[in-house]
């Protein structure tokens, strides 16, 4: 059994003119942490939403733990354990904290229209340890106090949590987090930084985009560098610091000084 | 009677018709959250509903008297039997009409549930002809009286299946594992297939609901109003100025404006003017419609579905 | 570049609209026309060119419970006419009746468009037809334009009456007016001493005419009517309506409706308990009412020509003969009784029948006939006398009061007015 859980080969994708990815090739092992990075327009959120099925792409394959997913759709790629949170949240704003965790689990809930109307003792089981399971992830990510709350209603960095609470609900294999750390105030920062290294814990491998330096070099067992959609260097942070042609891509500026391409 | 009594009895006869546009409304919601499309078919169901329903209940003559059907089944099973057959047709318009269409515009898919509507009629028409036909009233029995109002067991029973309806359908959203996904789908399309929630099922789910919602409604007002083979596009357009009135996406809000459309309805006959009954409602969306045309434009097409990308 | 979706898309919008087309109406463009019997009779007068009789009725849409039995009948009578060799002419020759008929879908657009069409390419000379009063009404100016006599089979008064009070020139109508309705309903309301009415009524040429009559004849039979309102065609709700009639003091409802909306709001008025009786006008004629109103449908009243209740006649009846043969032939062909409104056809097609007997095709030669020649007419909507001041030419005594009793009409003797309902 390989120990790597997603594959890219030589993946392409264009936005009308415009080249935004250009033969990308990426291994993630299982287990690790990777991190896409490089300045604002270098095509990492581009190559994130194609690996992670959201963008078709052009050209190239993607494969996740054994199965290509390139051109599938969206529901099926959750379903092989590969789940994603975004930037700007996605959550569903008009159900409670702990619907919107609990609709995390739907794929591990077996429950269609037809059984729900012949089984219902099974149903009503179902429904009470999705629930119990919910309020577990809630706990994981501090939330559990606010469960009965519409998600809409809750702070921006309370609801980056949640999200991170509904991917967690699906029992990902692969979890990619876009941008977790964006908008988010220092102390939250912090605590996503240990709720992160908890995951991994758990087993789960992660696959972050990150502007912030700091918890990327912090947190990532290898990086990925992104300069004009193509991939300049891979590597431990280590590594990919010390490399010239990221600190020429970055005009020798400090990493420190990155965000302030945004 | 008094004003006092006439007052009454206009609140009562809206409560019931209004019941009947709060139910298609309801159907029209389901789909939009999900799927947003405009059924414009949504008549149609109550229309095949009521007719399937009288078939197997009565004594009917189809195709210009040239099928006779006498199944006289016992009403619960003749109930069942229209819902199931609009149902049947509800998540075939999806399958056959819908999720072939679904890259298309929402636009070119409203077009679709139009042409669906037109077909339906023009086969309900083929079968049942254009006579009226009326499905006997529930329950036998003298009418109840309310603060000098007649209110006929059948408005109770209308009244009874939509409070029925409406909690069952809160009970399904609120605390099952399929109307949460609904709701989710509804919420966050893009998120919710993200989950591997399968939004083509839930749309045909909404559809099959919806379709169950409408026939429901345009059987238990069958023995009221009776059935014409026509009468889909009146309902659907009361039901869809109750959507809007309720505010296109809340469920609540089209039941409440359902029945309050009724009320108007009601109110403005008996007071204002008898002969233009349907006028009225279609005032009250002119100017719903001024008042709110942007936010309405803009309501869904906007942030949930953009974000999903779609 | 289309993709396989979008022709699902554009079948299934083709299915769509040919389905409809097809149950909305056969297209107008093909005339059905009623076979000439292929064998003429061994001996007997010489066999002429045929002639032509323009017909369009509603065979499809809302008016089709009219428009069938008369579109029936038509075919009916052509094929007795036919079968007996044809109509002896003026010239001594019998001529085959070629009707040339026509479905105006219930549409007064359409039934201008036919009635253009049986003038301009099939030549009729004489047309018979029109169901509703608002399709007969339209094609007024065409058939006067082209000087072709048209006897409608609408009631309303308006198909032969201008506003001056005067008669269109080429236009005869066969089902009574208004006005005689009116009159036998206020004949029984005066048997009960009722004065003060309330009118309600569909809000199109039907309505609006029965209702101005009934308005009419108020004042000088001694009658108030103290609430009159209207509901569209289609409506389906009356409740509103009979909420604000329980607030007057109204004696008795009259209402000017057909079944489509005649029978929900009989069930309603029944439903809300209204304790006064409610009489109809003769719109309500057919079977549909009483099928579908059922239990509410006992004890409703309503004035119409005497073929629906034809066996119950007095023997004395010079009319009874006439009617009961035409419901034994009509039960003969088609299966099932006729309706008033397929008698209607039937006085049209006589009287038309008996123009080209006496003056050959020519439309002038027709409508003087028509005009001048039928006196004493016994038809099955009455006994007609057509002048040049009244070109329908029936009165109040072509109809019966009716009422229906045990899910069946029942013919109503004057004497016993004050006992029904």
């Amino acid at each position: 059994m390989s120990d790597t859980l997603l594959q890219a080969r030589q993946i392409y994708k264009a936005f009308g003119g415009v080249q935004a990815v250009t033969g990308v090739d990426l291994a993630i092992q299982r287990g690790e942490i990777f991190a896409l990075i490089g300045p604002n327009g270098a095509g990492k959120t581009t190559t994130f939403n194609v690996i992670s099925g959201t963008h078709a792409l052009d050209q190239g394959e993607v494969i996740f733990d054994g199965h290509a997913i390139h051109g599938q759709a969206a529901h099926r790629i959750a379903a092989l354990g590969l789940v994603r949170t975004f930037q700007n949240l996605q959550i569903f704003g008009t159900l409670t904290v702990l619907e919107n965790v609990m609709v995390g689990r739907h794929m591990h809930t077996r429950t269609g229209f037809v059984t729900a109307a012949l089984r219902w003792p099974g149903v009503r089981a179902e429904e009470r340890e999705t629930r119990a399971r919910a309020q577990a992830y809630l706990k994981v990510v501090g939330l559990d106090g606010r469960a009965d709350e519409p998600a809409g209603s809750l702070p921006f960095g309370q609801q980056r949590l949640l999200e991170i609470a509904r991917a967690l609900a699906a029992e990902p294999k692969l979890l990619m987090l876009d941008e977790p750390a964006a908008g988010l105030t220092r102390p939250e920062i912090d605590a996503l930084n240990s709720l992160i290294r908890r995951i991994q814990a758990e087993g789960v491998t992660i696959v972050l985009v990150e502007h912030d330096m700091n918890l990327v070099m912090g947190l990532a067992n290898r990086v990925a560098v992104l300069h004009y959609g193509r991939k300049l260097a891979d590597g431990t942070p280590a590594e990919v610091q010390a490399d010239e042609r990221v600190i020429g891509a970055y005009l020798g500026v400090g990493w420190d000084a990155a965000p302030a391409y945004a | 009677m008094t004003l006092l009594e006439q007052l009454a009895q206009y609140i009562v006869s809206g409560i019931t018709l209004g019941s009947i546009y709060a139910l298609i409304a309801l159907g029209f919601v389901t789909i939009y959250n999900v799927t947003g499309i405009i059924n414009f078919s949504q008549g149609e169901f109550a229309v095949v509903g009521a007719f399937v329903a009288i078939t197997a209940a009565q004594k009917v003559s189809l195709f210009r008297g040239q099928a006779a059907v006498g199944l006289e089944w016992p009403l619960p099973a003749a109930i069942l039997a229209g819902v199931i057959a609009a149902v049947l047709i509800g998540a075939l318009l999806y399958r056959a009409g819908i999720q072939p269409a679904r890259n298309a515009s929402p636009l070119s898919q409203i077009v679709v549930t139009i042409g669906a509507s037109i077909a339906l009629r023009g086969l309900v028409l083929l079968a049942w002809g254009t006579d009226p036909y009326r499905l006997d009233p529930f329950s036998a029995g003298k009418p109840l009286r309310l603060l000098g109002a007649v209110v006929t067991r059948q408005s109770v029973w209308v009244m009874g299946l939509t409070v029925v309806t409406v909690v069952g359908l809160y009970l399904f959203f609120r605390f099952t594992l399929t109307g949460r996904a609904l709701r989710a789908s509804s919420a966050n399309p893009g998120a919710a297939r993200l989950m591997g929630i399968n939004i083509q099922r839930m749309g045909l789910l909404a559809f099959v609901l919806s379709a169950g919602l409408g026939a429901l409604g345009g059987i238990v007002i069958a023995p009221i109003t009776f059935m014409t083979y026509d009468r889909g596009l009146m309902l659907a357009l009361k039901g869809f100025v109750a959507m809007i009135l309720g505010g296109l996406t809340s469920p609540v809000g089209a039941v409440i404006a359902g029945i309050a459309l009724g009320v108007i309805e009601s109110l403005a006959a008996g007071l204002l003017s008898s002969g233009y009954k349907d006028a009225f409602s279609f005032v009250v969306l002119f100017v719903v419609l001024l008042v709110r045309l942007g936010g309405l434009l803009g309501a869904r097409r906007g942030p949930a579905l953009e974000r999903a990308g779609l | 570049m289309k993709s396989p979706r979008t022709y699902v898309l554009i079948g299934l919008l083709l299915a769509a609209l040919t389905v409809s087309a097809c149950g909305g109406a056969p297209s107008a463009a093909a005339p059905t026309s009623a076979p000439a019997a292929t064998s003429a009779p061994a001996t007997g007068p010489e066999q002429g060119e045929p002639y032509l009789l323009g017909a369009f009725f509603s065979t499809t849409g809302p008016a089709s419970s009219l428009g069938e039995p008369e579109a029936n009948t038509v075919t009916m009578l052509a094929e007795q006419i036919n079968a007996q060799g044809g109509v002896l002419g003026p010239d001594g020759k019998l001529h085959q009746l070629e009707v040339k008929m026509y479905d105006d879908q219930s549409d007064a657009t359409v039934a201008v468009e036919v009635v253009k069409k049986l003038i301009d390419e099939d030549k009729v000379t004489v047309i018979v037809g029109g169901s509703g009063s608002p399709a007969s009404i339209a094609v007024i100016e065409t058939v006067t334009g082209a000087s072709v006599p048209f006897v409608s089979v609408a009631s309303s008064s308006k198909i032969v009456t201008k506003d001056d009070g005067s008669q269109h020139q080429w236009v005869f109508k066969t089902p009574q007016q208004n006005l005689p309705v009116a009159q036998v309903q206020y004949e029984w309301m005066a048997a009960h001493g009722f004065n003060q009415i309330a009118s309600l009524g569909v809000n199109n040429a039907f309505g609006a005419d029965s209702m101005a009559a009934l308005k009419m004849l108020a004042g000088e039979e001694g009658m108030e009517i103290v609430w009159e309102g209207t509901f569209e065609a289609g409506d389906t709700d009356f409740n509103a309506q009979l909420t604000a009639i329980a607030g007057t003091p109204a004696e008795v409802l009259v209402v000017h409706a057909t079944p489509g909306e005649g029978a929900p709001l009989t069930v309603q008025f029944r439903d809300l308990g209204l304790e006064m009786p409610i009489i109809h006008n003769h719109g309500i004629g057919n079977r549909a009412f009483i099928d579908t109103a059922g239990d509410a449908a006992e004890g409703v009243l309503f004035p119409i020509g005497k073929l629906l209740v034809a066996s119950q006649l007095p023997d004395s009846d010079p009319q009874k003969a006439t009617l009961l043969q035409y419901q034994a032939d009509y039960q003969a062909r088609f299966g099932k009784p006729p309706s008033t409104f397929g008698g209607h056809a039937w006085d049209a097609v006589m009287m038309v029948k008996g123009a080209l007997e006496a003056v050959g095709t020519d439309s002038a030669a027709i409508r003087g006939y028509l005009e001048s020649e039928i006196t004493n007419f016994v038809g099955i909507s009455g006994i007609f006398n057509i002048t040049a001041q009244d070109h329908t030419g029936i009165g109040k005594e072509s109809l019966v009061l009716v009422e229906i009793t045990d899910g069946d009409w029942k013919y109503v003797d004057p004497a016993q007015y004050a006992s029904v309902p």
